[in-house]
C-alpha cells in the first residue's frame, strides 16, 4: 500500500485521513478532493499523479480587505456592469493539472464566468459576476483549493506594459529577407559552376535580381539591425568599444560596398551576407534573452508585505492600504500576519516569529509596551499595535536605502567586450597595413581590399559564441534547479574566489531540526498522547516535534490550554500532560544556556526532554571539502553556541562572525571586496538582502523557489544545495568554452582575411564562409556545453 | 515567378508579424492543456 497522499502526493507523516477509500495527508487535501468530486472534476487525478497542491491550513484566509472599494479598485483589472476581471499571481502553479483545474473554476462556482491561466507567469485571470460573489470570496475559493493568490504591495505596481515583442518581429523580418535574398542571389552564384558561356537570360535579368536584393536588404538595415547600431553609437559616445562597434562597422561596410557594386555593375554585392548576419545574431540575442519569467529576482520588502492591514479608527475596524498608514495609527495584526512597520504592542499576546528577518524560527514573546520591529510575523491571537515609524522608514526597510541598492546592474557582457577592444584595434591595423601594401602594388584596388577586410572580419561568430554558450549553460543550470538571473552571473561566478555563507536557513535546514530525547523512555501510548496534545499548538517547536513523533494514533484531548510563552497543558486518557519550558513543568536539571528544549511531564512527573539542534543540510561536509580553493566565511545573526560544531565541519581558514546585523553583513562583504576579492554570498532571508546585493554573486537558497526570496542574482533549490561546487566548476569551464569558440571564429577570420588581403573576396566566398563560421560556432556551443555538463554532473543526482 | 514567390513569402511574413503582435508566442504552455479539457457543461446536456 502506498503511503502517499492521494491528492498532493506527499508522504503521509504527521497524520492520515481515510476518505472514499483513499488516503489523505491533511484535511485540506481531503476537502479539495471532495470539491473536485462533487463538481465532476475527478479527471484532475487522471492527468498527472499527485498533482494536487496541499492547502496550507495555516494560510491566512483573511481577504476581506479586498472588498474595500479603494483596494478593490487597485487590485482588479476591470470592473463594469456586474462583471469584474482580476488577475491573481499564484506561485504554486506548476503543472498541467493546475492549469486544468484553475481553468475549470466556473464549474465549481457558477458565478465565475471563466478563468485563464498564464502558465509561464503563474498568473490566473478570473472573470466573475461581482453582484453575486465578492472578490474576497474568489480569493478564498482559490486558497481553499490550495492555490493561494499572492496579494502584496508589489502587485499594486503590476499594471506595466505587456511583452516586448520587437525582437521577435525583427527576427521574423530578417528571416524573411534572408530567405528571399538568397533566392535572388542564387542565379549569379551558380554561374562559375556552369560550363556553358554566360547564359543570356541571366545577363538580361541581372539588374532585376540585384536591385531586388538591395530592396530586400533595406528592412534588415533599417529595422532588424538597428539595435546593434544604437548600442555601438552608445559605446562610442562613452568612449568605450563594445562588441557592437565592429559589428556595426561590418554591417555598414557590407551595405555601402554592396550598393556601390550594384550601381557600378561590379558584382552582385553581399546583400545575402547582411541578412544572414542579422538573422543569426538576432537569434543568438533571443536565445540569451529568454529567462525565467515566473521567478522574481528583484523582489524587495514590498513583495513581502501585505497590501493592507486592519486599522482601528475611532473604535471601528476598517481595512486600510499600507501606503495610507501613518505614525500613531492603531493596527490589528492577526495570526500569521506580518507586522508592516516598527510599532509598540498595545494589547494582546504577541508571539513574534522573526524568521524572515533573522532567518531564525523562534517565537519571541512580547508584552504590552514592548517595541516590535517590522517584518516579524505574529503567531497566535490578535494583537493591537501602535505604529511608531512609517512603513518605509522602519528598521528593516531602511536597509533598502543603502547605496548597494542604488547601483544598477550594468548587465554588460564583460568578457566579450574586453576582447572586442583588442579585436577592433587588430583589424584596423591589418586593414591599414594592407592598404599601405596595395597602395604600392596596385592603388586602384585599395578600397576593394579594405572593405573586404572589414566585411570578412565582422565578428559575428565572436558575438554569437558567448550568448549561445552562456544561454545553454543557463538552461542546464536551470535543469539542476539552479536559476540564474542573467547570463552575466555565470561570468561573475567563474571569477569567484571567496564564498560567504549565512548560517541559519542557509547551511541549516529551515523547516526541520535534529530532535534528541533524553530521560525516561516513553511507550507507544504515551507518544500518541503527547502527539495528540501537540496537534493543537501552532508553536514552531510543537510543529517540528509533531512531525517527528512516529505514531499514527491520535486520541481526543480534553481541557487543552496553551499558556502563552510557557507551554501547553491538557488531559488525555485521564492523564494530565504538560509540554513546555523547564520552569513550566518544574524541572530542575542543569542545562547549557543556549539550548532549545521542550520538557514533558505526565501527571506531575517529569518524563524527560526533547533537545532541538540545528540540522545542517545534507552533503554540507562534502561540499565544504570540495571548496578547498576558495576562501570561506560564515556570517550569522545568532550567538556562537554552535561554533564548536561548525569548526568540525569547516576548515581552519574559515572566518566566523556571529551576532551580525543585516548592516554588518553588508559591510563585511564590502570589506572583502576592498581586498580585491570576488565574493559569492549564499543567504536566505531578508536579513541577508544587503549582503546579497553587495556581493558579486548573490545566491538565495530556497526550500520552495516560488516563495518569497530577497533580491539576488540566482536562486538555488535547497534540494540541490550540495551541487554548489559543481555549479562553480561548470561556470569556470563554460568561460573556457567561450575562449575556445572565440578561437574557432578567429580561425575562420584568418581564412577569410587571406582571401580579403589578396583581393579575391568574391561575394560567393563571403556568402559561404560567414554563415559556416556562425553555424559551426553555434554547433560547438551547444555540443560542448551539453557534453561538459554530462561530465561534471554525471556522479550526482 | 520570382515576384510570385516573394509576394507569397511576404504574405507569410505578414501573418507571422500579425500573430506575434497579437501575443501568439507569449505563452506556449497553457493552450496545450486547455485543449485537453472537456467541456463538461455541453456533455451533460447531451447526456440528459
Amino acid at each position: 500500500m502506498a503511503d502517499n497522499c492521494f491528492h498532493c502526493g506527499q508522504k503521509l507523516e504527521a497524520e492520515e485521513i481515510l476518505f472514499d477509500q483513499k488516503q489523505f495527508c491533511c484535511l485540506g487535501c481531503k476537502t479539495v478532493y471532495e470539491i473536485l468530486n462533487l463538481n465532476g472534476l475527478e479527471d484532475f487525478y487522471a492527468m498527472n499523479r499527485d498533482a494536487g497542491v496541499r492547502p496550507d491550513d495555516k494560510a491566512n484566509r483573511h481577504f476581506e480587505f479586498l472588498d474595500t472599494p479603494e483596494i478593490f479598485e487597485k487590485v482588479v483589472d476591470f470592473s463594469d456592469d456586474g462583471t469584474t476581471l482580476v488577475t491573481f499571481h499564484i506561485p504554486v502553479i506548476h503543472c498541467t493539472s493546475c492549469v486544468w483545474l484553475l481553468e475549470s473554476l466556473h464549474e465549481i462556482h457558477p458565478t465565475i464566468n471563466y478563468s485563464t491561466v498564464h502558465f509561464s507567469q503563474k498568473d490566473v485571470q478570473v472573470s466573475f459576476k461581482d453582484q453575486e460573489i465578492k472578490l474576497s470570496e474568489v480569493a478564498r475559493l482559490l486558497t481553499q483549493l490550495g492555490y493561494k493568490p499572492t496579494v502584496n504591495l508589489q502587485s499594486l505596481n503590476k499594471k506595466q506594459d505587456g511583452h516586448d515583442r520587437t525582437l521577435l518581429l525583427k527576427i521574423g523580418v530578417a528571416g524573411f529577407c534572408f530567405g528571399n535574398i538568397m533566392l535572388l542571389a542564387f542565379p549569379e552564384y551558380s554561374l562559375p559552376f556552369s560550363n556553358n558561356s554566360p547564359e543570356a537570360w541571366l545577363e538580361g535579368n541581372k539588374e532585376f535580381f540585384r536591385w531586388g536584393m538591395f530592396l530586400l536588404s533595406l528592412p534588415v538595415m533599417f529595422f532588424s539591425a538597428t539595435d546593434y547600431f544604437k548600442s555601438a553609437w552608445q559605446g562610442i559616445k562613452n568612449k568605450f568599444i563594445n562588441i557592437d562597434v565592429p559589428i556595426a562597422i561590418g554591417f555598414w561596410v557590407l551595405f555601402l560596398r554592396s550598393t556601390y557594386d550594384v550601381i557600378f555593375d561590379l558584382s552582385p554585392g553581399f546583400f545575402d551576407s547582411i541578412a544572414a548576419l542579422a538573422f543569426f545574431m538576432l537569434i543568438g540575442k533571443w536565445f540569451q534573452q529568454r529567462t525565467y519569467k515566473a521567478l522574481a529576482f528583484d523582489r524587495d520588502y514590498k513583495s513581502f508585505y501585505p497590501i493592507a492591514v486592519v486599522k482601528i479608527k475611532d473604535g471601528v475596524e476598517e481595512p486600510s492600504l499600507l501606503s495610507d498608514l501613518k505614525v500613531g495609527d492603531r493596527i490589528l495584526i492577526r495570526n500569521e500576519e506580518i507586522i508592516p512597520a516598527d510599532a509598540v504592542l498595545i494589547r494582546g499576546e504577541a508571539m513574534i516569529d522573526n524568521s524572515f528577518v533573522t532567518g531564525e524560527s523562534k517565537l519571541i514573546p512580547k508584552n504590552p509596551g514592548d517595541k516590535i520591529f517590522a517584518g516579524g510575523k505574529q503567531s497566535g491571537s490578535v494583537i493591537e499595535l501602535e505604529m511608531i515609524k512609517n512603513v518605509n522608514q522602519s528598521y528593516l526597510t531602511q536597509l533598502w536605502n543603502n547605496e548597494a541598492f542604488q547601483k544598477a546592474d550594468s548587465g554588460l557582457n564583460r568578457l566579450t567586450n574586453s576582447i572586442s577592444r583588442y579585436f577592433v584595434i587588430t583589424i584596423l591595423f591589418i586593414a591599414l597595413a594592407s592598404a599601405v601594401f596595395w597602395y604600392f602594388y596596385d592603388s586602384t584596388q585599395i578600397m576593394q581590399v579594405v572593405t573586404a577586410i572589414l566585411i570578412i572580419t565582422c565578428p559575428c561568430a565572436l558575438a554569437l559564441s558567448s550568448p549561445f554558450i552562456l544561454g545553454n549553460v543557463m538552461r542546464i543550470l536551470g535543469e539542476k534547479k539552479f536559476y540564474i538571473k542573467s547570463t552575466s552571473v555565470i561570468e561573475s561566478m567563474a571569477k569567484t574566489n571567496e564564498i560567504v555563507f549565512d548560517k541559519t536557513g542557509t547551511i541549516t535546514e529551515n523547516q526541520s531540526a535534529e530532535v534528541k530525547y533524553s530521560g525516561e523512555e516513553l511507550n507507544v501510548n504515551e507518544l500518541s498522547e503527547i502527539k495528540s496534545v501537540l496537534k493543537n499548538s501552532n508553536h514552531p517547536l510543537s510543529r517540528i516535534l509533531y512531525e517527528k513523533l512516529r505514531t499514527n494514533q491520535l486520541i481526543s484531548v480534553q481541557h487543552y490550554e496553551e499558556i502563552f510563552g510557557k507551554g501547553q497543558i491538557a488531559s488525555v486518557n485521564g492523564k494530565e500532560i504538560k509540554i513546555g519550558s523547564k520552569s513550566f513543568v518544574g524541572a530542575t536539571d542543569i542545562t547549557p544556556v543556549n539550548q532549545t528544549q521542550v520538557y514533558i511531564s505526565v501527571d506531575g512527573k517529569i518524563k524527560g526532554k526533547y533537545e532541538f539542534q540545528n540540522l545542517y543540510r545534507k552533503g554540507l561536509e562534502n561540499l565544504i571539502e570540495k571548496l578547498d580553493e576558495y576562501g570561506l566565511s560564515i556570517l550569522s545573526g545568532d550567538n556562537d553556541s554552535e561554533l564548536a560544531k561548525l569548526k568540525t565541519i569547516f576548515p581552519e581558514r574559515t572566518n566566523f562572525h556571529f551576532n551580525q546585523s543585516p548592516e554588518d553583513k553588508l559591510l563585511f562583504i564590502e570589506k572583502l571586496q576592498s581586498q580585491e576579492k570576488e565574493v559569492l554570498m549564499l543567504g536566505d532571508g531578508l536579513n541577508d538582502s544587503g549582503a546579497l546585493k553587495q556581493s558579486d554573486t548573490g545566491i538565495v537558497i530556497s526550500e520552495d523557489i516560488n516563495n518569497f526570496s530577497p533580491s539576488c542574482d540566482a536562486i538555488l533549490d535547497s534540494k540541490n544545495f550540495a551541487f554548489l561546487p559543481e555549479f562553480l566548476r561548470f561556470s569556470k569551464l563554460s568561460i573556457k568554452l567561450i575562449w575556445t569558440a572565440f578561437l574557432i571564429s578567429f580561425l575562420y577570420n584568418i581564412v577569410g582575411l587571406a582571401f580579403a588581403i589578396s583581393g579575391n573576396l568574391e561575394p560567393v566566398v563571403a556568402a559561404i564562409l560567414m554563415p559556416i563560421s556562425s553555424i559551426s560556432v553555434v554547433i560547438f556551443a551547444t555540443l560542448s556545453t551539453r557534453l561538459s555538463a554530462k561530465m561534471i554532473f554525471k556522479n550526482l543526482e | 515567378m520570382v515576384m510570385a514567390s516573394v509576394s507569397l513569402a511576404a504574405v507569410f511574413l505578414g501573418l507571422f508579424l500579425l500573430g506575434a503582435k497579437k501575443g501568439q508566442f507569449d505563452e506556449d504552455e497553457s493552450p496545450a492543456v486547455r485543449m485537453l479539457k472537456d467541456d463538461k457543461k455541453v456533455k451533460d446536456k447531451i447526456d440528459s
